[in-house]
């Protein structure tokens, strides 16, 4: 079977590549709450610092991962336009004045925060991606979700429907393939027309695509159940999940990082008021 | 109507880290009136071939001219592909129209065609596979058997009229029965179909190949590695180095001819066989 790259995993075999992909949902999720709680600049650049480190261990090409933005420019450039016009905040400082626009300095201030923000929030995630492989993912999330078994949800099923569903996904792209080659042969014209001719063109192509899926869901089912295949409850797998050292020091590493936010947004600690250093805020 | 193939290369993704060469220098030409085998381990690029040759995948490096059409450069992809009909491997697979009178028309109609001809060409094609069109016409093809599905999706690319008629793995998937009557099926498009005047066939069975094929293409990992009549390609373990097996009849008859048995062994036939045994049991 041919190859088909699912989501943008990129290969490099890097320390990173390596952790457990446990650790690495782990930390990504505690990431994101993390990157509510943070509303300095100083915060930011700190995340900033952590995840620069973290893909110049992974060795993926920095383009590789400015590419995988592009997607959310629109979202950031729209957000930070929504923030510039419809501003509702602290209005002491005017920063500069034009024709008929006024920039305060809290307005500039939440418009970079929000922007960091979007920024961090899309950025943690796709370094996830790109170093966990989906079948990875999947029984990462499996062993973290296992103790839901105990209030009787079934994850082993899920995990099993999961996998399925991602072996699946190469096999119906060949299929699609195929099939929009089959009716390219017999003239079929995807490309023409307006929307509503096109959308019709599209029949030929879906009709079989959903057949075929049926059919391969029933074969499957049916190997499946000849196999003795009851339930997922004891399956073992080939390759284990398993911590190494470098996990512990991810993981430890990605506390200290949490606390140091979570100390710059309470200011909790009794020895150093952070009040006092004014330029962080 | 001939084919001519010149240094054709190509790889998939060109661009990626692995790129898979799927051809590599081919050069072949294919004539009036042939029926071409196309043969190869899986993998060594005999369906990125065929589809070149309705242009479904562009040529990269290499020429090929069907019938005066350059396939090189800009050209028209329908009158292409109302020459040369591609049946791909399963076909019963792409059906999807409500009846099956409509799903042959699916081709006829796409090329512009008028009514009353395109109603013409959709009995013909039906009743060229062997199906009773009366009977089977307003039936869904979904609740046909899986060999009239098969056939009806064939019928759907002869209602296109193609001069070139290219089937990938005909016969894939069928029981012997099943087999022997496709490939009855396609012999008999090719000779009582005043339009289809050459197959062009990939195939895994050497029987077939040995039985109904007038020259064979040999391909091993992207490379041609000859054109052969099947007497010639059978007569050593030419096929057998690329990783494919002789014909049952030939593997019998050196069994036989080792034994002293019978003289000949490049027998293609099972006809041709049990003539030779019935010689061979006179001499001893
Ligand atoms: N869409 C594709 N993308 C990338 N590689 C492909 C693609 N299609 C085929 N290949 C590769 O190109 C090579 C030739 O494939 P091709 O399908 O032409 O082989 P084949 O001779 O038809 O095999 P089979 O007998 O299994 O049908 C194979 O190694 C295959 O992995
Ligand atoms: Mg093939």
């Amino acid at each position: 079977m041919r190859e088909i790259s699912l989501g943008q995993y990129y290969p490099t075999g890097s320390l990173i590549h390596k952790l457990d992909p446990r650790t690495k949902l782990l930390i990504t999720i505690a990431y994101i709450v993390m990157i509510f709680f943070i509303d300095t600049f100083v915060g930011f650049g700190l995340v900033f610092i952590g995840l620069m480190a973290t893909v110049l261990i992974s060795k993926i090409p920095v383009t590789k991962i400015l590419k995988s933005l592009k997607a959310i420019i629109f979202l950031l450039v729209f957000t930070v336009l929504m923030t510039l016009l419809f501003y509702g905040g602290d209005k002491s400082e005017v920063v500069l004045s034009w024709w008929i626009f006024t920039f305060y300095k809290q307005q500039l201030i939440d418009c970079g925060l929000i922007a960091c923000r979007l920024f961090f929030m899309v950025l943690g995630p796709t370094m996830l991606t790109f170093t966990t492989t989906p079948v990875q993912l999947t029984d990462g999330m499996q062993s973290l979700l296992k103790p839901l078994a105990l209030i009787k949800v079934p994850v082993h099923l899920l995990a099993i429907i999961m996998s399925i569903t991602l072996r699946f996904i190469p096999s119906l792209s060949e299929e699609t393939d195929k099939i929009i080659n089959a009716q390219k042969s017999r003239c079929a014209d995807f490309e023409s027309g307006n929307i509503f001719k096109r959308a019709k063109a599209m029949i030929p192509i879906l009709i079989p695509l959903l057949t075929s899926s049926i059919r391969r869901a029933e074969e499957l089912a049916c190997a499946m159940d000849s196999r003795c295949f009851k339930d997922a409850k004891n399956r073992t797998r080939m390759n284990k999940l398993k911590f190494g050292w470098f996990d512990p020091v991810c993981l430890i590493l990605f506390c200290a990082l949490f606390f140091v936010v979570l100390w710059l947004k309470f200011n909790f600690l009794p020895f150093v008021d952070l009040t006092s250093l004014g330029w962080i805020v | 109507m001939s084919i001519e193939i010149q240094n054709l290369s190509y790889t998939y993704d060109p661009k990626a880290k692995f790129k898979k060469i799927a051809l590599k220098d081919v050069s072949l030409s294919v004539e009036d009136g042939d029926f071409l085998a196309i043969v190869g381990h899986t993998g060594s690029g005999k369906s990125t071939l065929v589809t070149h040759l309705n242009g479904l995948t562009k040529v990269q490096s290499g020429k090929i001219i069907v019938d005066g059409i350059d396939l090189t450069g800009k050209f028209d992809a329908k009158k292409l592909r109302s020459k040369v009909g591609m049946v791909f491997q399963y076909p019963e697979y792409q059906l999807f129209a409500e009846t099956v009178q409509l799903d042959v028309a699916f081709g006829p109609k796409n090329l512009g065609l008028d009514e009353e001809e395109i109603n013409v060409r959709v009995k013909d094609a039906i009743e060229a596979v062997g199906l009773d069109f009366e009977q089977i016409k307003d039936k869904s093809p979904f609740e046909l058997s899986g060999g009239q599905m098969r056939r009806v999706a064939i019928a759907g690319v002869i209602a296109m009229r193609p001069e070139i008629l290219v089937l990938d793995e005909p016969t894939a998937g069928l029981d012997p029965k099943g087999k022997r009557d496709i490939m009855e099926l396609v012999l008999s498009l090719k000779n009582t179909l005043k339009t289809v005047k050459t197959v062009i066939m990939i195939s895994h069975n050497m029987d077939e190949v040995a039985r109904y094929c007038n020259k064979v293409a040999l391909l091993k990992d992207g490379e041609l590695v000859g054109v052969y009549t099947p007497a010639q390609l059978f007569e050593d373990d030419t096929v057998e180095k690329c990783g494919l097996k002789l014909p049952t009849t030939v593997r019998l008859a050196r069994v036989l001819k080792a034994r002293g048995l019978i003289e000949n062994d490049c027998l293609l036939t099972e006809e041709e066989i049990v003539a030779e045994i019935a010689k061979g049991g006179r001499h001893a």
